[in-house]
C-alpha cells in the first residue's frame, strides 16, 4: 500500500503534466521536426538539402522549441493556475543536470553505435525497432518515476511504430518523418485528451471567490 | 513480546502529528513555492482551515507566507523553511523507527 505523504508528493512532482499542455507543446515542436524533415526532403533544391538538414533544422526546432516553452508558461497562467493553483519547483541541482545530460549522451551514443553495428551487418532496417525500444524505455522511465499511467500507451505506441518502421523499412528521410511523425502526433494525442480531461474536472472558481490566509 | 521502556512520545513533533498539516508540508518539500489554491486543491481542507492550520505551521516558523498580487487578485505563497524542513525529517525517521521496531516485536 502506498503511504499517502508518498502518493501526494508523487501528485505534486507531476503536476507540470497534469493539464497536458507540456506534452502537447512537445508533440508539436516533433511534430514540426517530422514535417521539415519530409518538406526537404520533398521541396528543397538537390543542393540544399544537406545545409537544410544540418544548420536550418535545429534552428528551426530550437526556435519551436523556445516558442512552445513561453506559449505554455502563457497558456499555463491562463487555464491551470486559476484552476488548481500554482507551484513553483526548485531549480534543478546541477549533478542533477550533468546526470540528465549524461543519459541523453548516452542513449544518442548507444543510437549511433547500433545504427554502425546494424549497417555493418546489413540489417539497417532494425534500426527503426530498436530507436523505438529506447525511446519507449526512456517515455516509460518519465511515466514510473512520476506514475504517469498514460505515458506508459504512449510507449507502446512509439515502440509500435518502430516496429512498423522496421517492416516497412522506408528509405531516409521517410523512416524519421515516420519516427518523428509518430511520436509528435502520439504525444499531442495524448496532450489533448489530458487537457480536455482536465478543464472538464476543474471548472474555473467564481471570480470573487478570493483567497483567505 | 519483551518489556521495554516505552518511546519518548513526548518526542512526537504534534504540530506535524496532525495529517492535515503532515500533507501541506510533505507537500512543500519537494516545492520551491506554492500557492493557497494548490494547497487547497491538494488537501480538500477549506478555506477557514487550511489558514488555520498554515498560522500554524507559520508561527512555529516551518513555513514561510508571501501575500502579494497578481493582477487585482491576491496571491499567497507558501514555502517550506529550513526548519520546517528539519522537522519533517525528524519526524518522518522517528515514525519509521517506531514502526520497525513494533514491525520486528510482532515478527518475535
Amino acid at each position: 500500500m502506498k503511504s499517502p505523504l508518498e502518493t501526494a508528493q508523487k501528485r505534486t512532482r507531476r503536476y507540470w503534466y497534469e493539464d497536458g499542455l507540456s506534452e502537447m507543446a512537445a508533440g508539436a515542436v516533433i511534430l514540426l521536426m517530422a514535417l521539415i524533415n519530409l518538406a526537404i526532403a520533398l521541396l528543397a533544391p538537390a543542393g540544399w538539402k544537406g545545409w537544410l538538414s544540418a544548420v536550418g533544422l535545429p534552428v528551426m526546432v530550437i526556435g519551436g522549441g523556445v516558442l512552445a516553452r513561453l506559449l505554455v508558461a502563457r497558456l499555463k497562467e491562463r487555464l491551470t493556475y486559476p484552476r488548481t493553483g500554482y507551484i513553483r519547483y526548485p531549480r534543478p541541482k546541477p549533478t542533477r543536470r550533468f546526470l540528465s545530460a549524461g543519459i541523453a549522451i548516452g542513449v544518442a551514443l548507444i543510437v549511433t553505435i547500433m545504427s554502425a553495428w546494424f549497417s555493418a551487418a546489413q540489417t539497417e532496417r532494425l534500426i527503426p525497432a530498436l530507436t523505438g525500444l529506447l525511446t519507449a524505455i526512456l517515455i516509460l522511465s518519465i511515466g514510473a518515476s512520476i506514475g504517469l499511467v498514460r505515458f506508459y500507451l504512449l510507449a507502446v505506441w512509439q515502440f509500435g511504430f518502430g516496429l512498423l518502421g522496421s517492416r516497412l523499412n522506408l528509405p531516409a528521410p521517410y523512416d524519421l518523418v515516420l519516427f518523428f511523425g509518430a511520436l509528435g502526433i502520439g504525444l499531442f494525442i495524448s496532450g489533448g485528451i489530458t487537457l480536455l480531461g482536465y478543464l472538464r474536472n476543474n471548472p474555473l472558481p467564481p471570480a470573487n471567490d478570493e483567497e483567505q490566509s | 513480546m519483551k518489556e521495554e521502556a516505552l518511546p519518548n512520545w513526548s518526542a512526537v513533533d504534534r504540530l506535524l502529528h496532525e495529517p492535515a498539516r503532515l500533507a501541506i508540508v510533505s507537500i512543500l518539500a519537494v516545492v520551491e513555492k506554492a500557492d493557497f489554491l494548490y494547497l487547497q486543491h491538494e488537501t480538500s481542507l477549506t478555506k477557514g482551515n487550511l489558514s488555520a492550520h498554515l498560522s500554524k505551521l507559520e508561527n512555529a516558523g516551518y513555513i514561510q507566507i508571501e501575500k502579494t498580487f497578481k493582477g487585482k487578485m491576491p496571491l499567497t505563497l507558501v514555502s517550506l523553511t529550513e526548519q520546517g524542513r528539519t522537522a519533517l525529517d525528524r519526524y518522518l525517521s522517528q515514525m519509521k523507527h517506531w514502526l520497525n521496531q513494533l514491525d520486528q516485536h510482532s515478527q518475535e
